[in-house]
Formats: structure tokens, C-alpha cells, sequence
């Protein structure tokens, strides 16, 4: 009885360890693969001023067109990484958004950075 | 499941529910992976609604001292899954409560809180690295362009003294000074109701200045500290003098709503009202201070105070930092009085 206790513990701990591991093995491999830092305890980092507009089979979404489609304002701020809100933007169009064929835009500046333009067509 | 661990998971939970952030439980909207099986798992509604009917009878179970483990261990479960089903919901404070909710069912729970203790050394290391890190973040355009997007009023009166730039600076590595000083100092588990009290202090200055609770995090990670914190196990000695002032009405008050049974009450004491914690015995105010910081029904007030969706965060941080002052006034008076055996000090003591 003693011994299948311990061992349900040793188990609980094992699995808490790998959890933790995990973690710090992501900190390192977010840190030296690139600027996404998912998962990588980075809260509100970041200051991403940014505009989305959208065309879908060549007709602009207007600004509440655009926050139904992506749950996102078509303006504003953005306080992860600028990759994160890419990533975001192709995950939705390579997926709900497949077959539309819609081209969005995305204007962002970074801390107050010059502005960028990222695009998908 | 020990006590202080067991506090915590509610803290999160009962955060969890009167923030509105059950109602903001994923609706499988763009996955991080399994975009396929994300939408052969019903409708969106039907995901969520699960989600919440499980959040809610696991935080039942946690508050009915049921299973107490399996539920912080499900209530986790159920955020983990709202983050792989969106990548909208993912968050780093909802991350935060996932992973404390879980490490918490998986403590050992007749030992120390090694694995919440480590989790949140990670946090503040990480976070701290990351600022560290970016170049924004230590040459101050990172909270330049912050503060100005959000017209800061206050931001804007000081900017006219210092420039943006060199302000931004000045807050960027204090913030990343106290992130890897609290990290260390939580590490070495030293000076640990300074550093509690400094972490506190950290998260409820920022809710204070930007009124905002950043999610979870304002009590999340406050209530996480409870890994560093014995609560007492023995009923704690409580002196309520016979003479008719506002410490000894106060003291017959808590007497009649002391369900718990956490306080031994007996008559004597000096000033009306007396607490005796360890070594130290805290008189008048100071007892009436900690008898309610040892009392689990104030932190559920706090939290429903400081959570309840509201246009002015910042009066619930400055009623902390108002409490946060009284404690430090009380340690300092029981130093003068004899000294503060913090160690021996049921409540606040580095096992």
C-alpha cells in the first residue's frame, strides 16, 4: 500500500518535472529560433501598432467586416510579438479562410519603429 | 492536498469565474494544431459550453474540498485545451493559471511545493530574460511607444520633464531589475515575506498605473506565492480584552463568523485585541490586520473586489497597496517590539 502511494507521488512529481523542463527548454529554443516566443513567458512585451485590411474575391472587408472575420479589431494594439499576429492571419486563411482567395494586408510598427507591411495574396 | 495549495487553486478558480473569463472560454477558433479534429468536435457553442460545464462542476468539486487535486488538476485541463483550440485565447497569464492549477494536483502533497515553487522562479526568469533581451525594452522605446499609443495621462505630464525616451528606460529596467531579482530571490528562498510582499506590490503598481489586471496575472501570480507560505495548521491564540473599545468589539465580530475555527479565543490582552503568531504578538490594529490575512474568507473578498469586471481596476490596487502599507507598518512594529521572528512565524514562514 505504502509502496503504490509513493509511487502514484513519484509519478505526480515526475510529470510536474517534465512540465517545468519543458518550459525552460522552450524559453532557450523560443529565444534562438526566431521573434514568435510562443509559450515562452513573454507577457505584453511588446507595443504592435497595427491596421488589417482584407479583400475577398476583390471586394474590401470594411473595419467590422474584418473584426467578425478574424475575432480582431481591424485596428490597434497588439502586445505579442508582430510574427505572432502573421502566424495568426495565414493560420486562418490557409484554413477557414481556404478557398476565398482573400489578400490581406497588415501594416504594424514595432515599439514605434518604422512601419512594416506584411501581405498575403 | 496541503491547505496553502489548496487556497490557491480556489483563489485562481473563484478569479477564474468572477473575472468573466469562463464566458471567454475558446470556441475552437483557429487552432495551434489539429485544425481537422478541432472542427469534428462539435460546433463551436457545444465546445465551449462543455468546457465551462467542466470548469464549473471541477471548481464545485475544489470548493466542496471533493477530490480536490483531480478537480485543480481538470480545472487546468480545461484552460490547456481552450489555449490548443485557439490561438485568439492563448494568453500568457490564462498559460499561467493552466499550468499552476495543474502543478497543483500534481504536488506531493504531504511535502514541500517544490514544482509551484520552480514554476514561478520560470516565470519571473523568463520574463525578466526576455525584456532583458530586446533592445526595445533596454533603450526605452518599448514603453515610449507603449504609453503613448494608450495617451497615458500621466505619462504625458512627466514625458514634459523627462524625455519619453529616458522614462521608458528608467521603467523598462526596473521592471526587469525586480523580474530576475524576484526570480533569484525566490530561488534562494531568502528574505521570503520581503520578496512576497515586493511581488505583490510589483503586480498591483502595474494594474495601479495602466488600471488594468493584465487577465489573470494581477492574481494569478500573487496567489501562486502561496507555495512559499505555511498556513498554520493549529488554532492560533487570539486575547480579547474586557474593556469596551473598537479592537475588542472588532474581536468578538471575527469570533462570531470564525467558522473555521482558526483562532483560539480567550479573554486578557492588552490594547482590546491581541494575536499571538509565533513568537511575535501583534496588539490592537496589527492583531486585527493579521487576524484577517489568516482568515481564507479575506482573500476571496479581495479577489472578487479586485476580478468583478470594472471600469476602475486601479481602486481595488490601491486598496492592496493601502493593505500592503499596513503590513509592512505592522512588521516594523512588532521589529521595534521585540523582533520579527519571521521563520517561526505561522502564515509567512520559508519551509
Amino acid at each position: 500500500m505504502m509502496l503504490a502511494v509513493s509511487s502514484r507521488w513519484r509519478l505526480g512529481t515526475v510529470v510536474g518535472i517534465l512540465i517545468l523542463a519543458a518550459q525552460a527548454g522552450n524559453v532557450v529554443y523560443a529565444h534562438l529560433s526566431g521573434s514568435r516566443r510562443y509559450f515562452a513567458w513573454a507577457p505584453n512585451d511588446y507595443a504592435v501598432v497595427y491596421t488589417i485590411t482584407t479583400s475577398v474575391h476583390g471586394r474590401s472587408l470594411t473595419a467590422a467586416e474584418v473584426q467578425s472575420r478574424y475575432e480582431l479589431k481591424a485596428k490597434g494594439l497588439w502586445e505579442d510579438p508582430p510574427q505572432r499576429l502573421i502566424d495568426y492571419l495565414k493560420r486562418y486563411e490557409t484554413t477557414y479562410g481556404k478557398g476565398e482567395h482573400a489578400k490581406v494586408t497588415l501594416r504594424y510598427s514595432l515599439d514605434g519603429h518604422r512601419e512594416r507591411t506584411w501581405q498575403l495574396a | 492536498m496541503q491547505p496553502n495549495i489548496l487556497l490557491m487553486a480556489k483563489l485562481v478558480a473563484l478569479a477564474f469565474i468572477v473575472s468573466g473569463q469562463l464566458g471567454l472560454l475558446s470556441r475552437h477558433f483557429v487552432p495551434f494544431v489539429g485544425f481537422g479534429f478541432v472542427r469534428h468536435v462539435g460546433s463551436p457553442s457545444a465546445f465551449h459550453y462543455t468546457l465551462e460545464a467542466i470548469f464549473l462542476i471541477a471548481a464545485a468539486a475544489l470548493f466542496l474540498n471533493q477530490y480536490v487535486r483531480v478537480a485543480s488538476i481538470t480545472l487546468g485541463l480545461v484552460v490547456i485545451v481552450g489555449i490548443v483550440s485557439s490561438m485568439f485565447y492563448y494568453e500568457n497569464n490564462r498559460e499561467y493559471c493552466a499550468l499552476i492549477l495543474v502543478l497543483a494536483g500534481l504536488e506531493n502533497p504531504r511535502g514541500a511545493p517544490w514544482l509551484l515553487r520552480w514554476q514561478i522562479v520560470l516565470l519571473y526568469f523568463a520574463a525578466g530574460l526576455n525584456k532583458l533581451l530586446l533592445a526595445d525594452w533596454r533603450d526605452g522605446h518599448f514603453f515610449n511607444a507603449w504609453m503613448e499609443y494608450l495617451h497615458h495621462s500621466a505619462w504625458v505630464k512627466v514625458s514634459k520633464v523627462i524625455p519619453g525616451r529616458v522614462l521608458g528606460a528608467l521603467l523598462s529596467w526596473a521592471a526587469i531589475i525586480t523580474e530576475f531579482g524576484l526570480a533569484t530571490a525566490f530561488a534562494l528562498r531568502r528574505h521570503i515575506p520581503v520578496v512576497i510582499w515586493i511581488g505583490i506590490a510589483y503586480h498591483t503598481t502595474l494594474v495601479l498605473v495602466m488600471n488594468r489586471t493584465f487577465g489573470m496575472f494581477w492574481v494569478a501570480a500573487p496567489a501562486s506565492y502561496l507555495a512559499y507560505v505555511t498556513w498554520p495548521t493549529r488554532q492560533l491564540q487570539v486575547r480579547v480584552g474586557a474593556s469596551d473599545n473598537i479592537w475588542s468589539r472588532l474581536g468578538r465580530a471575527v469570533q462570531r463568523i470564525d467558522v473555521d475555527r482558526t483562532f483560539r479565543f480567550e479573554p486578557g490582552g492588552q490594547g482590546g485585541l491581541e494575536l499571538v503568531r509565533g513568537s511575535v504578538v501583534h496588539r490592537g490594529w496589527s492583531a486585527m490586520l493579521w487576524i484577517l490575512l489568516l482568515t481564507p474568507l479575506t482573500y476571496f473578498l479581495i479577489v472578487v473586489v479586485a476580478m468583478v469586471p470594472q471600469p476602475e481596476p486601479r481602486v481595488a490596487a490601491f486598496i492592496v497597496l493601502l493593505i500592503l502599507a499596513a503590513v509592512a507598518a505592522s512588521a516594523v512594529e512588532a521589529r521595534r517590539s521585540g523582533g520579527l521572528a519571521i521563520r517561526a512565524v505561522p502564515g509567512l514562514s520559508r519551509s
